[in-house]
């Protein structure tokens, strides 16, 4: 099966891609979002700056919600960055030839994802100057971290995530470093290219070693893929708050993981194909697998919220019951229906494939998507909260500007790191694609 | 490909090999922990003539030692019940005098300091059969008091964990030069607890 | 960088030898000074423990006031002083405050500029010349036999003013009726458990002795909140339902018209009182008729009322004695008019209009108010703490106040103050000396208070009821003082501002409390502005819905307004009434009261466990407790009243910051023990929740660091310097008691700047907070800690005699201070202990047992009425 359109060939395949670097189209474009994305920063270390200098307080997490929206924006963050690993590691064992079209892309969006969610868990500390705390080091109070504790867990879980994705983007980066290093117009191009390329010559002896080593931390990402997001969902479920303490959290968070994924993955790939001319590569055929990954996922983040509704009910305690209807009925029930609406509904519409195919469709329900699954998460750590055990201490969560300020400036730092890897770094996997248009040339 | 794999491994490995044991060197250096550092004082009050020349108690100034949390320093009048006679015009002891005259406390610089989170009782562990030199080493000795002992939440605790090595009979607790010979029966005459010396809460609260 | 308190180790230095020791920079190891004593004290205990009085609504409860190194730091009740019997109440508690507040006057001020004490002596002689003549008088209640006379002596006319008055007018001069609590209690408008002046005595002997309690209130009271059967009507309906039992004794002819009160009701109080074990409250809100018919009734059910003379009882009325003073204004017969204390230009806002009228003003105050803006002269007093006096209690028995710290500024008492105006030059000590002479001095200083003092009972007989009042079809304004900060003199103590209102759970400001239909009537919720137009005058206040306002009426409380946040009710009030017809419209606009808890409703949980629960079988079998020490806690949901004393004691004791109205709005108050309100069914019921101290406590296992960990007595520790602010544990609580310190909110600008500054949270920098308590860093998450410093400093004492800690050496602050015990603690692995047999009762259950947290605090659940 044909997935690269045209007629390519290694050299067309490298041409395309590195021209992107070489010769920037939209060089205007890219600098006035640059420009903003940079602004973004910038008030990104403002709000960080303000929060270190004056308090968690800034925020707008009370007793009894003692996390708000840096935690809900982990674990989107997070979320994200798992479609990167799944299509790099998972679908690479599982031979889907569709992936080399966009696991470069995907691993460096894991990345960057990983990089803006590393910083919630640091700044939502009360006391970040001392987050090493958390890090079992050899001491003298004789004190090491508690290892019961999911957040522990957490610690270990992201860095091994962010330790492995950088090592398997690099890994994969190096044979298309050199051919940039090989195409590069200008002296300090070829320098820095060439460091970065660690000398490789495309030997067969380099390529053996590479796949093989390329094979080894694909089996490594491969259970990362599972059990990041498990333990991330661990955070919750390891603890008795009514809508958190459910068995199918781990599941339902890794599915809802890479969904969310996914739909960052349609949202942003759609302009970049368009900007640079990458329909050979990505083609519609493309579009509709990753639609289907959304279908499914879709349908099995729907699963969970049925399996949340059921087991509340089943249950019959009271505090569960309540939680769950509360979603329904409660303050925060609007933003129950767009998540709903964004999660289960829409994206309902990649049953046909005329909207698997459709730019807009899929544009418009990836960026539903995001929104939807951010209001799951909003729901599960905010408004679980807000309901507890005791009605007396039912209270609400606002969240204020510092809030909104922090994620905004993570956003701005995402799009900010991703504007940078689009004109430096080969967006696409050029060895991959050279390989794989060979074969289909063949066929 | 190769020249750069090998570079970096020799690097790593030296970093870790040299490093670690270096770091921990450090941390536990004289330096860090400020050991046999003794600090300028305002008189230069020598323990060693007045505990062993003279042959004064610990508790003669430090009076509260078998009482309270904290051991207590002499006042400016304790001094003076020596010293207004005893070299009463002698220029070392200007500070003391003045310090009487103005009602202005000496400023003694502190050696043996924890910080303000550990809540200690002197009177317990003098109680308890613990000597004074146990944590302030031989004070007697000394001709300005330095510090001797870490002082961090891992030399505490390796007594908590198990006292019996430190006790020392009740009549010697205040012999500074009393031999450490171990008594293991010390532990149940001095009914020292057995749960409990390791809760967090008994430090710090 | 190092976190805890400046302060701890000052006072352990001071203590025993002296040293003050100070941060000198960041170093890796901390270093510091040490500095003795130059001259060593003789004393050389370190806690010391004083009897004194402290006044609440100007008559005295006896107090013990624990001092370190020279300075008060927690006051609780005394428990052999007969106004207190070793309970407080939150004015006691959170007089601290008071005392050392930063924004008391520290030195005359003449036309607000500083000026000398002997400048305002030579200008009042100026006026008077050699003389009394001109020379007047206003202030409070004065139950202080030493002032009283020094105010005769001085030869002053003395007016008095006080805008609440807890006397009785049952007969035809002011009196103070007292009377042992009986088995069965009918109570109109009268509150013993919350307002009254004796509320502390009345707490206990209500808590020993559970009587029948039967309530008809005009707006939710604490003693409503107990009782068996509450009524909430207005209060002409309050009267009317008196008047209607009196009619079925035959004391009274039968009220005209229809009556509200429920028959059921009212058959059921007859037939109590016909048991013969009855006594009838009347509150000092009644009308002068109805509280005489009460005593009638009660002198007919032969329940032992004792009348005695009101404690400045020289004076007829509460209002004739301002009368006389505003028509001596009027008149320009003033010279001189020194006001003591109280505020009265804010209290009675057309007082403002004749104070000009008088030569020369001067007011004795230890803040700044409205009243003093208007006087020429502000003379700072002296706090009860650090002066020498004597004071009596309700009931006569006279006290001596002692203080516990020289005065902290340029202040004198009143005793001292008209000292100085007769040219008398001694200090209060000598003064009160002279005065007590032949009284036995050391046995009542030591005691606290003169044995045989009280005042005898007298055979006055009340006055004629007459009819019962007509029923008014208007929305009537009930005007009460407020929970918190009384009349408005304590609007400065931001202990008692951020103390929630039983009921309302308001803080640091104020609303128009208004019923469910009422509500629903004029189309408001809560937060929603109402208009409330009594004569002349108007006021708007937010309103605030409360389930047991009776409907028909609303009420607001006094002393609020301008700095102390909230809205000033007084010029509502016309001639200290208690109630007033009102018109009410809905206006523009919104400003949501602050509350601590938004939600009243059980939802169905069995959080009050009325029924007996189940035997629990736990399926992971049981932690083998320590042999020797188990701490827990038990407390009684039936003695609690709600009265929120153990929520500023522990404060107090526990070194908890308040943290202003803003962050409260956020709900991130830190009171460690907070008392919940539920409604249940025609109940209410209040809810101490501290930490629980779980055996099994969903907080350990999540936090990262291990910051808080249990101990072998059982103890859920806290280790503040280990806690790096995840948040996590409070998350993991179910019964959300950990708080967490978002700001630096002790102000000290160590880490960052605190929120912008409250109305008055003045605390001197290094003042008196609790030695053996860290002060906690933000950042850092902090609880109850069953008071684990006590519990240390019993067990180092209890080891250095190699004996156990004997069952009441360890008393909590929530414990010591609850006025009706309801709070028990101690060591459960002591079988004879009464924790251990509060535990064994059939009431006692664990609050969310079912999550198997296994908690060590206990409750013992309020039983439902049977007969």
């Amino acid at each position: 099966m044909k997935w690269i359109e045209g007629r390519h060939t290694p050299e067309t395949v490298s041409a395309r891609i590195a021209g992107v670097i070489l010769q920037p189209p939209h060089q205007r474009l890219w600098w006035q979002l640059l420009g903003l994305s940079a602004l973004g920063v910038l008030w990104l270390v403002v709000s960080i700056g303000v929060l270190l200098y004056r308090g968690i307080g800034v925020w707008g997490v009370n007793r009894p919600v003692g996390w708000g929206l840096a935690i809900v924006n982990f674990v989107w963050w997070i979320g994200i960055g798992h479609a990167g690993t799944l299509i790099s590691a998972i679908l690479l064992l599982a031979r889907q030839e569709w992936r080399t079209s966009i696991n470069r892309f995907a691993e460096a969006m894991t990345l960057f994802a990983v990089c803006c969610a590393g910083l919630f868990p640091l700044l939502h500390l009360g006391r970040p100057w001392y987050f090493y705390w958390l890090a079992p080091y050899p001491n003298r109070m004789l004190l090491w971290p508690n290892w019961r504790s999911p957040l522990i867990w957490d610690f270990f879980a992201v860095s091994t995530y962010l330790t492995v994705s950088l090592l398997f983007w690099y890994l994969g980066l190096v044979p298309d470093l050199a051919v940039m290093r090989d195409r590069a117009t200008s002296l300090w191009q070829r320098r820095i290219y060439g460091f970065f390329a660690l000398g490789w010559r495309g030997s067969s002896r380099h390529w053996s070693v590479h796949q093989r080593a390329y094979l080894l931390l694909a089996c490594l990402a491969t259970p990362l893929v599972v059990s990041v997001h498990s333990i991330v969902s661990l955070d919750f479920a390891a603890a008795l708050v009514p809508g958190w303490h459910s068995t199918i959290f781990p599941p339902f968070f890794v599915a809802g993981a890479i969904f969310s994924g996914f739909a960052m993955v349609v949202t942003l790939v759609i302009p970049l194909r368009y900007l640079f001319s990458l329909q050979d590569f990505i083609t519609e055929r493309h579009l509709d697998a990753m639609a289907k990954m959304l279908l499914l996922t879709s349908i099995l983040v729907s699963y969970g919220y049925l399996c949340e509704g059921f087991c509340a009910w089943y249950s019959g305690l009271r505090p569960e019951i309540s939680t769950a209807l509360d979603r329904f009925q409660g303050v925060y029930a609007p933003i129950y229906w767009v998540l709903l609406l964004g999660n289960s509904l829409a994206p309902l519409c990649f049953f046909w494939p005329a909207a698997r195919r459709n730019i807009r469709v899929l544009l418009v329900v990836s960026v539903l998507i995001n929104i939807g699954m951010w209001t799951e998460r909003f729901i599960i750590v905010v408004q679980s909260l807000s309901h507890e055990f005791l009605p007396a201490a039912w209270r609400l969560y606002t969240p204020t500007i510092w809030d909104w300020g922090l994620y905004a400036g993570t956003l701005a730092l995402f799009s900010f790191l991703m504007l940078l890897f689009v004109r430096f770094l080969p967006v696409l996997s050029i060895s991959e694609l050279s390989k794989q248009a060979v074969e289909e040339s063949h066929e | 490909m190769d020249q750069w794999l090998g570079v970096m491994v020799m690097t790593a490995l030296l970093l870790l090999l040299v490093g670690l044991p270096a770091l921990w060197i450090y941390a536990h250096s004289d330096y860090v922990q400020r050991s046999r550092l003794a600090p300028e004082q305002p008189i230069q009050f020598s323990h060693r003539h007045h505990v062993a020349e003279v042959g004064l108690d610990c508790r003669y100034c430090h009076s509260a030692v078998e009482t309270g949390a904290s051991a207590g320093m002499p006042s400016s009048s304790l001094c003076l019940t020596c010293h207004s006679q005893l070299y009463a015009d002698n220029d070392l002891f200007e500070p003391l005098r003045r310090s009487y005259a103005e009602g202005q406390p000496i400023r003694w610089q502190r050696v043996y300091r924890l910080p303000d989170y550990v809540y200690f009782n002197h009177s317990i562990h003098v109680a308890k059969g613990f000597g004074c030199v146990e944590c302030h080493g031989r004070v007697d000795q000394m001709a300005l008091v330095q510090l001797n002992q870490p002082l961090t939440m891992e030399w505490c605790l390796d007594c908590h964990n198990d006292p019996g090595p430190h006790l020392r009979p009740q009549d010697k607790i205040l012999d500074p030069g009393w031999e450490k010979v171990a008594h293991p029966e010390l532990k149940e005459y001095y009914q020292i607890r057995k749960q409990g010396l390791t809760d967090c809460s008994v430090c710090h609260r | 960088m190092l976190t805890g308190a400046l302060g701890r180790r000052t006072f352990l230095q001071l203590l025993s030898g002296g040293a003050l020791a100070l941060m000198a920079g960041c170093s890796p190891r901390p270093r510091g000074e040490l500095l003795p004593y130059v001259v060593a004290p003789e004393a050389g205990e370190e806690q010391q423990i004083f009897a004194t009085a402290l006044p609440y609504l100007g008559m005295a409860r006896g107090m013990l006031v624990e001092s370190v190194a020279g300075r008060p730091i927690k006051i609780d009740g005394n428990p052999s002083h007969p106004a207190s019997l070793g309970g407080s109440d939150i004015y006691a508690q959170a007089a601290l405050f008071d005392l050392f507040d930063e924004k008391r006057l520290r030195m005359p001020l003449r036309s607000g500029r500083p000026a000398a004490f002997r400048q305002m002596l030579d200008e009042v002689k100026g006026w008077l010349g050699a003389g009394a003549e001109g020379l007047h008088i206003l202030t409070r209640t004065v139950a202080s036999p030493a002032l009283q006379a020094a105010i005769s002596a001085l030869g002053a006319r003395w007016h008095r003013y006080d805008p609440i008055w807890p006397v009785s007018l049952a007969c035809r001069r002011p009196a103070h009726l007292r009377a042992p609590l009986q088995p069965c209690l009918v109570a109109f408008d009268a509150d013993p458990l919350g307002m009254h002046p004796e509320h502390l005595r009345l707490a206990r002997e209500w808590s020993a002795l559970r009587p029948r309690l039967y309530v008809l209130e005009s707006t939710p009271t604490l003693t409503g909140g107990r009782a068996r059967q509450r009524h909430g009507l207005p209060p002409v309906e309050v009267e009317r339902g008196l008047w209607a039992l009196a009619a079925r004794f035959g004391m009274a002819p039968a009220p005209e018209g229809e009556v509200r009160v429920e028959p059921a009701w009212l058959d059921r109080v007859e037939a109590e009182l016909k048991r013969g074990d009855g006594l009838l409250l009347a509150g000092e809100t009644l009308s002068p008729q109805a509280q005489a018919l009460a005593l009638r009734l009660n002198r007919r059910l032969n329940a032992p009322v004792d009348v005695l003379p009101a404690l400045d009882q020289h004076l007829l009325s509460p209002n004739e004695s301002l009368h006389e003073l505003e028509g001596a204004l009027q008149a320009g017969e003033v010279k001189v008019l020194l006001i003591l204390e109280g505020n009265p230009v804010y209290e009675r806002p057309q007082f403002a209009n004749y104070l000009s009228r008088a030569g020369l003003t001067l007011h004795h105050s230890r803040v700044a108010n409205e009243t003093s803006q208007l006087c020429h002269w502000v003379l700072p007093a002296s706090h009860e703490l650090e002066s020498w006096g004597d004071l009596r209690a309700y009931d006569g028995l006279l006290s001596l106040v002692q203080p516990l710290i020289q005065p902290l500024h340029q202040s004198t008492s009143g005793l001292e103050l008209l000292a100085r105006l007769k040219g008398d030059e001694r200090d209060g000590y000598a003064l009160i000396r002279d005065f007590w002479r032949g009284r036995p001095w050391d046995e009542s200083l030591r005691r606290g208070f003169l044995e045989g003092s009280h005042s005898r009972p007298l055979e006055w007989s009340e006055r004629e009821p007459g009819a019962a009042p007509a029923p008014v079809p208007e929305t009537v304004l009930i005007f009460r003082p407020d929970a918190g900060v009384v009349d408005g003199q304590l609007a400065g103590n931001a202990w008692l501002q951020e103390c929630p209102r039983p009921f309302s759970k308001l803080v640091w400001g104020n609303a128009v409390q208004l019923g469910r239909a009422t509500a629903e009537s004029l189309g408001v919720a809560n937060g929603d502005l109402l208009e409330l137009k009594v004569g002349q005058q108007s006021c708007t206040l937010p309103a605030w819905v409360e389930a047991w306002q009776p409907e028909g009426t609303l009420a607001v409380h006094f002393g609020f307004g301008g700095e102390r946040g909230g809205y000033d009710v007084y010029p509502l009030r016309a001639e200290d009434a208690w109630q007033a017809a009102v018109g009410v419209r809905k206006v523009e606009g919104r400003v949501l009261p602050i509350s601590t808890q938004a939600h009243h409703q059980l939802d169905g949980r069995a959080i009050l466990q009325t029924e007996a629960a189940a035997v629990e079988v736990d399926l992971y079998g049981e932690k083998a407790p320590s042999e020797s020490e188990a701490w827990g806690m038990v407390i009684d949901l039936e003695a609690c009243i709600g009265c929120n004393a153990c929520t500023v004691a522990c404060q107090v004791e526990n070194n908890i910051p308040t943290v202003g109205p803003a962050e409260a709005a956020r709900g991130r108050e830190l009171h460690w023990i907070r008392v919940d309100r539920y409604d249940h069914g025609e109940r209410v019921d209040f809810q101490p929740v501290p930490c629980q101290h779980c055996e099994n406590a969903p907080c350990e296992k999540v936090c990262p660091v291990g910051a808080t960990m249990h101990s072998h007595d059982g103890l859920n520790q806290m280790v503040y310097n280990r806690c790096v602010g995840t948040r996590y544990c409070a998350n993991n609580c179910p019964y959300k008691v950990r708080r967490f310190n978002f700001f630096d909110y002790w102000g000290r600008g160590s880490k960052g700047e605190a929120p912008s500054p409250p109305l008055n949270l003045g605390w001197f920098e290094g003042e008196p907070k609790n030695p053996e308590v860290t002060v906690r860093d933000r950042g850092v998450m902090e609880k109850c800690t069953y008071c684990v410093q006590r519990i240390s400093a019993a067990r180092i004492g209890a080891d250095k005699e190699n004996r156990a800690i004997a069952d009441g050496e360890v008393v909590t602050a929530c414990q010591a201070a609850c006025p009706s015990q309801a709070i028990v603690f101690g060591n459960l692995a002591d079988s004879g202990s009464r924790v251990a047999r509060a535990r064994s009762d059939r009431r006692n259950f664990a609050l969310l047992g079912e999550l198997n947290t296994k908690p060590r605090t206990t409750y013992l659940s309020r039983p439902n009425e049977v007969d």
